[in-house]
């Protein structure tokens, strides 16, 4: 018997099963916790004036978005209608776009800080910094309810390990108003900066301050989203 | 070997020599393809070695093949057909060569084309193919209504089974605090479930073959009387497995499914043994009706299975698995590990019940099928994180496809060997 016909089982019971969707979420989740950091690294070197590092992260940005675009686009060509989730497909895909906007929002960070170099006062540095923060601590809990997903799955669904999810959802929730407070402040104090800063500046500053806060936002959208995927 | 040709004309000879051989073949076929149902999930979640799984599966099959094969061997070599209305014992054996000839070319071709049709539905397709050729009133549509609606309720069956198994553990284990401890104190109450059940079908006409029979609260004791056994066994060995609390919740649910991966091994065994009770009939009830009815002279539908044949059918089945069973084990192993342990065992145990159950009422169904429902029952109650629903319409088509074929080729042989042998 030739090698070629031993090869053609018939087991319809593979057939049954398909890839886990699961995984290709938590392998995008995955690339937004990567792209997040290198925003981080490209936006303090930024303000510490390290244009050079800046840019190489920059770069990296670019990179990580474009790959975590690919997972996407390979998670909604392959969830055709026949396919049967443990959780509610519409919310998942929703959940992954929510993922896909904090990754746009990243990359359009680094992009808008790309269009001039500027070496801030301290006193906008710290402001910054400590905005880029929130953002980011926001995006890590979110991260932290996404990853606890398959071990929801794990234990079908149980009480203790939805719970476990829901305090990091509460968690984002809570960094997310206190983001859109300092969003509010940090924009309060361009205005009174007064003569400190020129209208390019001040343009530069605000919109980063909104592209700041949008991420924050998406990572709330987002684990709402998670939070639907638990229902029972 | 020259008494067991006593008597018989070289035609004879040759119709029996040719359905040995295409007996053989079925459940080779059988063996190298099914098992892998059984044996894949364990082997693919590590809880045992591809070694030691064809070797359990060659084992299983074989009893669940002698001991509780020759119901549903029965309905296939003269449930489906009233053989007595013939008029020579010559037509019956051509008949029911034609049949497994049919049903092995079948097999043989979708095994090429890699369709995942079933034994079962090309040898019934087969005898009721050849029934309505001598003639329709000998078809016993009764019967072949109920194996009909077998098919149907089958999978729904094992679905439904497996999906309250999976709920009560998700319950009665999952969703606990201390889910390990809970597994420790549910363990062995499954262990005595299926053991009770396995064992009920052994002693409950199982044995008869080998000269021993029991009545139904003889056969209950003895089973209840070995699931006991086992469960206080199990008690110790889930004591042995279970060593340390775990640190993580990670760690939590990889010693659940270790567990589980133990608890699997049994139920992966009890599947093989069903299916060896219900499948081998494909092979071994056409062959069993050629070689006696040749070798008596006289169609005797009632006459009992000899346990050469049952051992032809074990036999096979064996070969099956170690000859190429064990690649598609290894094949299936690899790509299914979306089934962990504690989704296999309910999926499992959902499908032993319900194949043996079906075997004990003589219904030939496919295992297969059956443990396609209990998966997806499982996948309902959000036991897999996806599940292919193509599936469905893939093994409608198979039906529909393989019942005709499988009828017209038999039809087609059975002229033919006529003209040329009688």
């Amino acid at each position: 018997m030739s090698k070629r016909f031993r090869d053609r089982i018939r087991v319809p019971i593979l057939g049954t099963l398909s890839a886990d969707p699961l995984e290709k979420l938590i392998k995008h989740a995955k690339m937004v916790k990567k792209c997040t950091e290198s925003m981080q690294i490209a936006v303090e070197a930024y303000f510490d004036g390290d244009f050079d590092k800046f840019e190489n992260y920059r770069q990296k940005v670019i990179e990580e978005e474009e790959k975590a675009d690919r997972i996407k686009r390979s998670i909604r060509n392959h969830l055709p209608s026949r396919i049967h989730m443990s959780v509610d497909k519409s919310n998942y895909l929703l959940l992954v776009t929510q993922q896909d906007k904090i990754l746009d929002y990243e990359e359009d960070v680094v992009q808008w800080l790309s269009m001039r170099n500027v070496e801030y006062s301290d006193e906008i540095v710290e402001l910054f910094k400590a905005l880029t923060k929130k953002s980011i601590e926001t995006i890590n809990y979110f991260e932290k309810a996404v990853f606890n997903l398959p071990e929801v799955l794990a234990s079908s669904f149980s009480d203790e390990e939805r719970n476990e999810t829901k305090i990091y959802i509460k968690k984002v929730s809570k960094s997310e108003y206190e983001s859109d407070l300092m969003e509010h402040e940090v924009s309060k104090k361009l205005f009174n900066i007064g003569d400190g800063i020129t209208s390019y500046d001040f343009y530069h500053l605000m919109r980063l301050v909104q592209l700041l806060g949008e991420i924050s936002n998406h990572a709330e959208n987002a684990s709402d989203r998670v939070r639907t995927l638990l229902a029972r | 070997m020259m008494e067991f040709f006593n008597a018989m004309s070289m035609t004879d000879i040759i119709i029996v020599l040719i359905a040995l051989v295409t007996g053989f073949y079925m459940a080779w076929t059988i063996g190298a393809n099914d098992v892998a149902n059984s044996m894949g999930t364990s082997v693919g979640s590590g809880a045992l070695t591809l070694k030691k799984a064809v070797i359990v599966a060659g084992i299983f099959e074989f009893s669940g093949a002698i001991l509780v094969g020759s119901h549903v061997s029965s309905t296939i070599k003269s449930g489906i057909i009233q053989p007595e209305y013939l008029q020579t014992p010559e037509i019956y054996a051509l008949a029911m060569l034609s049949c497994l000839l049919a049903a092995a070319i079948w097999v043989f071709v979708a095994t090429y084309f890699s369709l995942p049709i079933s034994t079962t539905h090309a040898i019934v397709g087969a005898v009721i193919g050849i029934g309505l050729l001598l003639s329709p009133s000998l078809v016993n549509f009764g019967i072949v209504k109920n194996i009909a609606l077998s098919w149907i309720f089958s999978p729904l069956l094992g679905g439904l089974i497996s999906f309250l198994f999976f709920k009560a553990i998700t319950r009665l284990i999952f969703a606990k605090h201390d889910s390990i401890e809970s597994l420790r104190k549910i363990g062995p109450y499954l262990v005595f479930l299926n053991l009770a059940i396995i064992s009920l079908s052994i002693f409950y006409k199982g044995l008869a073959k080998l000269g021993l029979s029991y009545t139904a609260m003889q056969s209950l004791e003895i089973s209840l009387l070995i699931a006991l056994a086992g469960a206080f066994a199990s008690v110790y060995i889930l004591n042995t497995i279970i060593v340390r609390k775990p640190k993580t919740d990670e760690e939590k649910y990889n010693q659940i499914e270790r567990v589980f991966g133990y608890l699997q091994v049994m139920t992966a065994c009890s599947v093989a043994f069903a299916h060896g009770a219900n499948d081998v009939a494909n092979a071994i009830g056409p062959l069993a009706a050629v070689v006696n009815t040749l070798r008596s002279g006289v169609i005797d539908p009632t006459s009992s299975m000899p346990i050469y044949i049952l051992a032809i059918g074990g036999i096979g089945i064996v070969v099956g698995i170690s000859t190429w069973g064990y690649r598609v084990i290894d094949t299936v192993g690899k790509k299914i590990t979306e089934i962990t342990p504690s989704r296999g065992f309910c999926a499992e145990i959902g499908t032993t019940i319900t194949v043996l159950f079906c075997s004990k009422l003589g219904l030939p169904i496919s295992t297969t099928q059956v443990l396609i429902g209990a998966v997806m029952g499982v996948g309902f109650a959000r036991g897999i994180a996806a599940i292919d629903f193509s599936i469905i319409r893939r093994i409608i088509v198979s039906w529909l496809m393989t019942l005709p074929i499988a009828a017209i080729s038999s039809i087609l042989i059975y002229l033919s060997l006529k003209s040329l042998l009688l």
